[in-house]
């Protein structure tokens, strides 16, 4: 057996200076005189310094980005899901009271039921939100714009649907968006390059009204949400451009050219730019806005669904346009339509002919997502999980989405991606959006 | 003028913090991220590992700035048991995390007597293997002692654990640390 002696656990405390100054001096008289202990604090002693003379490793790069990127990430996610909650409780009330979609069961039932479900069910979409905004960023090109023609689209709708990839940059999370300040900017840039003297935005002779009017939607969007000085009088031209116009039964066609007749789906998105334009003080539209919504109420039939150039008239079937004119009335258009008889409503049916998991069809999701109806909510949480499912994840399509609806050959990717961006965004950008709705 | 000492840098920089300043926090971590690392590394994580554990630290110290308190010695207390967590957390998930009561009994048997006259170059060159033979328990201390700079009273807070218990453990660690390098040696010799 061996006897230690009994001062040796102090041996190490002693070398690396732990000990008081009673007890050091202390182990100092006892080491003159104790072998064991002497050797043993030699030993450690070159064992201290072999620890000490080991490699330090550096992180491979600097650690400090990634962290406040994250830091960044979690703040937002946070305030997200605590916003989602109040703002889905809230909203579902105000929903009911303006009576923008009336479908089957009592909307104050459902707006209870629904507000619950989605305070314990926030889905956070925030990373695929990210990846998407990413793709956007490295696919826009040095001169602003997005190349839709080589990214399986038709260049003709290269400003609107670059305009729509700008609202998608600039719809996520402040400090999110913080990271695409630069490419906003180029984006804007784009845009107030290819706006003519007249005020219309134009890639090139022809260009469509289409165009245009997207393009000044998004432009306001950007417009009102930042304030950007320099934005207030290109979107006032633009607004003019719009009103001028006008054909002289109240809507607006494709082409801008006098005698084409007027269809819904541009209307829309010209009467959406006017009454964001309106709610940000521009002047002079209210007349505008009077006889475009006269016209659309025309449309509407007795089921409450939108045609396409008159009543009744469906080329791609009543649901997008529909949804369209709902997304319009809930943001600002309420106000100019006087009776419930032109209130567009969501087709009866319509949540259980929703188009099946597999099929996603952007464009008219898009403005689905943004109505907040508590018949919706189911339908609304399976299309974000599945467009989280669906989006690319390898190589240069990262971030991206397969255009595979009846757009996507007109779109292209720009087209599925920015739609789907905006999509996932909806929670976080449609109060924005409705805050404008006077 | 007396350079301010390096844990007054860093409370200052977590007062800044506190008060919303991220490029403050910013310094702290590229102050401290190799530190923080080469804790992770010495840990037995893999390079890759230990930078994820650095940076959920830094992560974690971020969204617990508030509970932070300047008092001397407490940045590298309060950087340290947030890297501690971090670090049982990951090996909770990996499924590494040995059964320390067992450990313990085990490192706590008697010693094999060491020889003496270990020389520099072999304790330099084996250093590394002596320190992997220890046991999770016994690693920390060592690790948090010898290359994180904590002194025992900050590993005891750390640790969670009494003063004396830390001495206890690092006297320990060198002593096994020492007897495997002294078999070594006298395997050599034979």
């Amino acid at each position: 057996m061996t006897n230690r002696c009994e001062q040796t656990e102090n041996v190490v405390a002693y070398l690396q200076a732990q000990l008081d100054p009673a007890e050091r001096d202390r182990m100092t008289a006892h080491l003159r005189d104790c072998p064991e202990c002497s050797a043993m604090l030699a030993d450690c002693g070159r064992l201290l310094t072999g620890m000490k003379e080991l490699p330090v490793e550096p992180p491979r790069s600097d650690l400090a980005d990634q962290v406040l990127g994250e830091i960044r990430f979690r703040t937002a996610r946070t305030r997200r899901r605590l916003a989602i909650t109040a703002v889905v409780a809230a909203s579902l009330i105000v929903v009911g009271a303006v009576a923008t979609v009336l479908v089957g069961r009592d909307w104050r039932e459902a707006a209870d039921d629904t507000a619950r479900g989605a305070a314990s069910e926030a889905i956070d979409h925030s990373e695929a939100v990210s990846r998407a905004l990413d793709w956007l960023a490295r696919n826009q090109q040095p001169n602003g714009g997005w190349p839709v023609g080589k990214l399986g689209g038709d260049e003709k709708y290269e400003i609107a649907l670059s305009a729509l990839a700008l609202a998608a940059l600039s719809g996520c999370e402040p400090e999110l968006r913080a990271n695409y300040a630069g490419n906003i900017k180029t984006g804007v840039d784009y845009l107030l390059r290819r706006q003519r003297p007249d005020g219309r935005f134009a890639a090139r002779p022809g260009d469509t009204l289409y165009n245009h009017c997207i393009a000044t939607a998004c432009l306001l969007e950007l417009y009102g949400s930042g304030g950007e000085a320099r934005l207030k009088e290109p979107a006032k031209y633009a607004l003019d451009c719009i009103c001028m116009a006008q054909t002289v039964e109240g809507g607006w066609n494709y082409t801008g050219v006098e005698g084409e007749a007027p269809n819904s789906a541009v209307s829309i998105w010209a009467l959406q730019a006017l009454l964001w334009g309106e709610a940000m003080g521009f002047e002079g539209l209210q007349a505008t806005l009077e006889k475009g919504f006269e016209w659309l109420g025309g449309l509407t039939d007795v089921s409450g669904r939108l045609g396409y150039g008159t009543q009744g008239d469906f080329p791609y079937g009543p649901e997008t346009l529909s949804a369209m004119a709902s997304f319009c009335y809930r943001n600002g258009g309420s106000r100019y339509l006087a009776t419930d008889e032109k209130v567009p409503r969501i087709p009866e049916g319509l949540v259980e002919r929703m188009t099946a998991p597999g099929e996603i069809d952007y464009y008219q999701s898009y403005f689905l997502a943004y109505l907040e109806h508590p018949l919706l909510a189911e339908w609304k949480g399976n299309l974000l999980e599945h467009l989280v499912a669906k989006q690319a994840r390898n190589d240069v399509a990262s971030g991206s989405w397969e255009p595979g609806d009846r757009w996507g050959q007109t779109g292209g990717k720009v087209y599925a991606t920015a739609l789907a961006a905006l999509i996932l965004e909806a929670d976080l950008r449609g109060p924005q959006l409705r805050s404008w709705a006077k | 003028m007396e350079a301010v000492p390096e844990e007054s840098v860093d409370s200052q920089l977590m007062e800044r913090v506190n008060r919303g300043d991220m490029a403050a926090f910013e310094e702290i971590v590229r102050r401290h991220q190799s530190a923080l690392v080469n804790f992770f590394r010495r840990s037995n994580a893999s390079m890759e590992e230990a930078e994820e554990c650095a940076q959920e630290t830094f992560v974690r110290m971020y969204n617990y700035r508030s509970r932070y308190r300047a008092l001397p010695g407490r940045f590298a207390a309060f950087m340290y048991v947030v890297a501690r967590h971090v670090w049982v957390d990951r090996c909770r998930r990996s499924q590494r995390l040995r059964r320390l009561t067992t450990q313990l009994a085990i490192d706590s048997a008697p010693p094999k007597r060491p020889a003496s006259g270990l020389t520099q170059a072999e304790t330099r060159i084996d250093a590394q293997k002596a320190l992997d033979v220890l046991s999770d328990k016994l690693r920390e201390v060592v690790v948090l002692s010898v290359f994180q700079g904590l002194d025992y009273s900050q590993i005891a807070e750390v640790l969670g654990i009494p003063l004396g218990t830390v001495k206890s453990r690092i006297f320990l660690a060198f002593q096994q640390m020492r007897s495997v390098l002294s078999h070594d040696q006298q395997v050599r010799t034979d």
